[in-house]
């Protein structure tokens, strides 16, 4: 034993130090850390996380953090309303119930009317981009439903009001105004009714492996536009789009 | 009895470091000199001026005539309200005139892309014959303010441009006057 008698009471941890006396203020520290040491050593290392989770959850829980969280409701605009997403700035601003349409490229059977409706787009991404491409969730086409329609409520067709160009480009920063068109019973609708056309926006997407390039699609329901029809009849007096 | 071992001579320390950092600024330059994947697909550009011919891998082609206006004209009776500036182009194709289709004109300005408009009658897509120049004109629909900016006109046979010739004729609007109409050509063979 090298211990000196004067450091007994150190001795029952089982260290040899200098002697109390010399430096007593210092000597107590260093108990108490050894008594810290000696207790954590005998906690269980998977524990550890637990206890750390432990007071983040209840911080967490003070201050809201776990409370259930309200899905982003989905706005609704009346006619005229803009609503921009990543590749489009829309409004619409009427829509009209015709027999029918073939200068906005669209042709309806026995018993069907055209339901079109007058959309604002205007391109805000970096390059011109078609109003209509294969895929029906792509493109213009691929942001406009209505749903109360069925059918998968996919517009027939798009061509401009202005000069009648079937599935026209958009190009960036030049709006124009479309003639969006479906085909409808008859009796499915009538003037003054409202229809509900649901904007969809679109995210973009890069091809890898096989694909190439940039794409928009995977459509999500962004805002319920609500617009009142108006019948128009034959529509040779008002609806007639003339370059 | 074992041959003589020659003495190891071991580097000082200072030039463990210096060759240590001299390989890390090699590596860099090897990082900055490697193509990116875009450059490695990345189209032949064949650059011309306005009024010169630019011969591509399967065309020639002349841009001529840029002219802007607020009103564009086509000669069946079209005509188009905006911002547009109109070009004339002559093009041929060179070796055959199978899948000869020129179909990709567009302009670029500020990195955004705008395609030759299809609501008039134009040249686009044109279909280009072997020693047979043929001419016509292209109209771009641009916004406003582009009418003020530099740009690019860019012609290739595809829109998918990667690994083939890629004409590109650099065109400064604020350069042109701008017209009330300007009018589209027909097109046809080159008089």
């Amino acid at each position: 034993m090298t211990t000196p008698p004067a450091a007994g009471p150190d001795s029952e941890t089982g260290v040899a130090s200098a002697p109390a006396a010399a430096e007593p203020a210092g000597a107590r520290t260093r108990r108490g850390a050894r008594w810290v040491g000696s207790m954590t050593d005998r906690v269980p290392t998977g524990w550890i996380t637990g206890i750390l989770t432990v007071p983040f959850l209840a911080v967490a829980a003070a201050f809201g953090g776990l409370n259930a969280v309200a899905a982003p409701p989905i706005p609704d605009l009346s006619a005229g309303k803009t609503h921009v997403n990543g590749p489009f700035s829309l409004a619409i601003s009427r829509a009209v119930l015709i027999d029918e349409f073939p200068e906005a490229g669209i042709t309806v059977e026995e018993g069907q009317r055209v339901l079109a409706v007058v959309v604002t787009a205007e391109n805000v991404w970096d390059r011109a981009m078609p109003t209509v491409l294969s895929s029906p969730d792509a493109a213009l086409r691929g942001s406009l439903r209505i749903p109360s329609l069925g059918d998968g409520a996919v517009p027939v067709a798009i061509a401009r009001f202005d000069d009648a160009t079937k599935e026209p480009h958009l190009q960036p920063g030049v709006p124009a105004d479309l003639v969006v068109t479906w085909a409808v019973d008859a009796d499915a609708l009538a003037a003054g009714d409202e229809v509900e056309i649901d904007i969809r926006d679109l995210s973009l997407s890069e091809g890898v492996l096989i694909t190439y390039g940039e794409e928009w699609g995977t459509p999500m329901t962004a805002a319920h536009v609500h617009v009142d029809v108006t019948d128009v009849g034959a529509g040779a007096d008002a609806e007639e789009t003339s370059g | 009895m074992m041959p003589a071992t020659p003495p190891v001579k071991s580097l000082p320390p200072w030039a463990v470091w210096v060759i240590g950092v001299a390989l890390l600024g090699a590596a860099w330059g090897v990082v900055q000199l490697t193509p990116s994947d875009d450059a490695i697909q990345a189209p032949f550009v064949v650059a011309a001026s306005v009024g010169e011919k630019a011969t591509a891998r399967a065309f020639d082609v002349t841009v001529t005539d840029p002219r802007l206006g607020d009103t564009a004209f086509d000669q069946k009776g079209w005509y188009g309200d905006g911002t547009w500036l109109v070009v004339d182009i002559e093009a041929e194709s060179r070796q055959v005139e199978q899948g000869a289709l020129l179909g990709n004109i567009v302009f670029v300005s500020d990195g955004v892309t705008y395609t030759a408009s299809e609501r008039p009658s134009s040249a686009l897509p044109l279909s280009l014959r072997t020693g047979i120049p043929q001419t016509g004109s292209v109209a771009f629909e641009l916004p406003e303010g582009v009418a003020q900016r530099p740009g690019v006109i860019q012609i290739s046979l595809d829109i998918e441009t990667r690994l083939d010739s890629l004409v590109e004729v650099p065109i400064d609007l604020a350069e042109l006057t701008r017209h009330d109409d300007v009018e589209m050509r027909a097109t046809g063979w080159t008089p």
